[in-house]
């Protein structure tokens, strides 16, 4: 397999992983990161966040966030979830963007409860996003353009099978990450 | 003649009489990328009628151009009301319903007018520009906010853009112009 990054920084990105990081360091980790083409990017992939002890980071879990499809570039899922051993694909625009960005948000045990229920309803087979190369930080990279949202998560390659995402909320000034694995 | 004054008069040529979306494509791919810097500020805007369904909509709404702030902050519907400069929330407009239906202009005219009597002003911006790779090109792209549409931008010469307005699901692209304020 080829790897992407040296030895020195896989122990350091696993480091990450575990213990979590500061949104100062996952950038620096992220610009070193070569780009990764569109094309390359297409097929499923499980989304683990890197904690930058934000409290978003802490949401996947409970809402059973699996992670990310791409059919093709204009057909991308960018929020699967576990639902009763399915995964299913959820309308980003239910997921209300006020709390990205809080600091404090409502107990776990009760967004876990608002998500069972959320997923009834807003389950659907359309897509919500599209991949497109643009150019952020220096590199030109596959990064995911939300339909109606303005979020967009820009991707770098870790391995070959192995992803970072930035994900960039408008007039949020805190940036997100995410581990992406392919499946 | 030199390249530049080619284009120009070519672009001249088809918002006038109109012409086909292969050829205005082959006009876009041979215009030169503009960067983010060169977006900003106010531009005013008409359709590059190709055809299309949208062609004389936006004009027959009132659409006055585009003002780009800074990157992360651009407002793509500026209107006249009341002889003033406004900014419009797009989902006020039925742009998305456009895509997969053949509406009777007439009957696309009349549905579009009525949102224009109870348009909004915004004070917020709509959309965002980043640099894209699009046909074979690095250049700058309006990112809707709440829409899936991006809009492609290529340099005629300074002052002059030739914007593509590609909408999710839409097949046939729509062509419009830009002029520098």
């Amino acid at each position: 397999m080829t790897q992407f990054i040296d030895h020195e920084s896989v122990d350091h990105l696993d480091h990450m992983i575990k213990t979590g990081t500061t949104v100062a360091q996952a950038l620096t980790f992220f610009d070193q990161l070569a780009p990764v083409d569109l094309h390359r990017v297409i097929g499923q992939w499980r989304c683990i966040p890197l904690s930058t002890g934000h409290p978003i980071d802490e949401l996947a879990e409970p809402f059973g966030w699996y992670g990310k499809l791409f059919f093709d570039p204009e057909h991308v899922y960018p929020l699967l979830f576990r639902y009763q051993e399915q995964l299913i694909s959820i309308d980003p625009r239910w997921i209300p963007l006020s709390w990205i960005g809080r600091r404090k948000l409502p107990a776990k045990q009760v967004l876990a409860a608002m998500a069972k229920r959320a997923q009834f309803m807003v389950a659907s087979a359309e897509s919500h996003a599209r991949l497109r190369m643009l150019h952020h930080r220096g590199k030109l990279s596959t990064s995911i353009v939300y339909d109606h949202r303005p979020i967009i998560v820009t991707l770098r390659q870790v391995t070959e099978t192995t992803l970072m995402g930035l994900m960039e909320v408008k007039d949020v000034d805190i940036p997100f990450f995410c581990m992406m694995y392919r499946d | 003649m030199s390249n530049l004054a080619n284009s120009a008069q070519q672009l001249h040529a088809f918002v006038s009489s109109g012409t086909d979306t292969e050829t205005a494509f082959a006009l876009f791919d041979q215009l030169e990328p503009v960067s983010l810097d060169e977006m900003l500020g106010q531009w005013h805007g008409g359709g590059l009628p190709t055809g299309h369904v949208m062609d004389g909509m936006l004009e027959a709404f009132g659409w006055y151009g585009k003002t780009f702030t800074d990157p992360n902050h651009v407002h793509p519907l500026l209107f006249i009301l009341n002889g003033k400069l406004v900014s419009i929330d797009p989902k006020w407009l039925p742009i998305a319903q456009v895509s997969n239906r053949r509406l009777p202009a007439q009957g696309l005219l009349a549905k579009l007018s009525l949102p224009a009597k109870f348009a909004l002003k915004t004070g917020q911006s709509r959309a965002q520009i980043r640099m894209m790779d699009y046909r074979g090109k690095v250049s700058a792209v309006m990112i809707y906010d709440h829409l899936p549409i991006m809009d492609i931008f290529r340099k005629v010469d300074d002052n002059t853009l030739l914007g593509v307005m590609d909408l999710k699901g839409m097949q046939q692209p729509f062509f419009f112009v830009l002029y520098r304020d």
